[in-house]
């Protein structure tokens, strides 16, 4: 690997673990603002439901009950810049339990997000939260 | 008297799969089939031509927190031992160093994985890119190893980024790959489909020893 490419894999790490600390502290604590996050033309991809543009991102997570994450398991890797119009793009996995409200059961989830350096601000190009159950439908 | 603040705060239901384009379906179908059909085969050299050249690949693997099961099937050594988890490798050069590049590095990695069989009909896909450049796919699913003593189930989350090959087909380019301990509920709902039953316990008509297993269309 190049320089270049291994300080890409070095930064794809550190700036997975910023993001990831900054978003689930929004989602728990701040979740009005969370849509923020996101670019305009983001996708959240919610256990198979899928929500499209920021502003319904927001609504869609506002009528989440109050959640708790813990984050457990995270992975990052740069995406090599010609294919996202030469945009800094780093795939990231983050994987914990999370706790909604009025039900204590600790749920394992699994959650990737496409982030895009997007005039020096890192926005949110897709993001797929899956719990960890049983998907076949009968 | 209680006061009146009930809510719904159920969870909205789950979906098995998502298009962000309905154009990409039979392409990504296609895709999963043959991909996983040599992934669980003998050997996974063939692997070889479903990587871009300048493939990345990356695994992290953890237990699920609050499980008391603690038989041998639920130990997860040999992936742990190779986990590229960042919340516990702190360091720069080992990070580098647990991100596999290049297509041999990338198929030798998996070919050492434990053999297996994956339940491709209970697959939740997320297909959240789909563009002329780039396809992002999402999988959430399980599968069994079928070369380990008791054939235990795993559960795992992986990520494709495929882009299109010089011969007109496609490729993947980052794969990111999460394994844990299957749940209950999930064990419970295993091969439910019945399609694609590795066990060699009930002896019922399968592929012959040594061929491709057969994955359900």
């Amino acid at each position: 690997m190049s320089e270049v490419a291994v300080k890409n894999v070095d930064n794809a790490c550190e700036t997975a673990e910023e993001f990831t600390r900054v978003f689930y502290k929004q989602v728990d604590n701040s979740r009005h603002l969370t849509s923020k996050l996101y670019l305009d033309t983001g996708l959240l991809v919610w256990n198979g439901n899928g929500i499209n543009g920021n502003e319904k991102i927001q609504k869609f997570l506002m009528d989440l009950p109050a959640s708790h994450h813990v984050l457990r398991t995270l992975d990052a890797q740069p995406i090599s810049e010609n294919l996202v119009s030469n945009k800094l793009t780093y795939l990231i996995q983050a994987c914990g339990d999370v706790t909604y409200q009025n039900d204590d059961a600790k749920k394992p989830f699994q959650q990737t997000f496409l982030i895009v350096a997007v005039d020096g601000k890192w926005k949110i190009a897709s993001d797929c939260f899956r719990l960890q159950v049983p998907y076949l439908t009968p | 008297i209680g006061f009146d603040v009930s809510e719904d705060l159920s969870l909205p239901p789950r979906q098995q799969s998502f298009l962000v384009d309905p154009a990409g379906q039979d392409l990504v179908r296609e895709f999963l089939t043959q991909y996983f059909a040599i992934f669980d085969s003998e050997s996974r050299q063939a692997l070889l031509e479903a990587y871009h050249e300048n493939a990345s690949l990356s695994m992290a693997s953890n237990y699920l927190s609050n499980d008391s099961r603690n038989s041998p099937n639920n130990r997860l050594t040999s992936y742990i031992s190779n986990s590229r988890n960042i919340m516990r490798v702190t360091d720069r050069e080992q990070r580098r160093r647990y991100l596999r590049t290049g297509r041999l590095q990338v198929v030798s990695f998996l070919s050492d994985l434990p053999k297996t069989t994956h339940d491709l009909m209970g697959f939740a896909v997320d297909l959240i890119v789909f563009t002329p450049a780039m396809i992002v796919l999402t999988m959430n699913g399980i599968y069994k190893e079928t070369n380990t003593a008791g054939n235990p189930t795993r559960s795992f989350h992986r990520t494709f980024v495929i882009v299109p090959n010089t011969s007109g087909g496609f490729c993947v380019i980052n794969d990111m790959l999460y394994v844990t301990n299957t749940t209950k509920e999930q064990e419970e709902k295993a091969f439910a489909s019945g399609s694609v039953e590795p066990t060699p316990a009930a002896p019922a008509p399968g592929p012959a020893p040594g061929a491709v297993p057969g994955v359900a269309p």
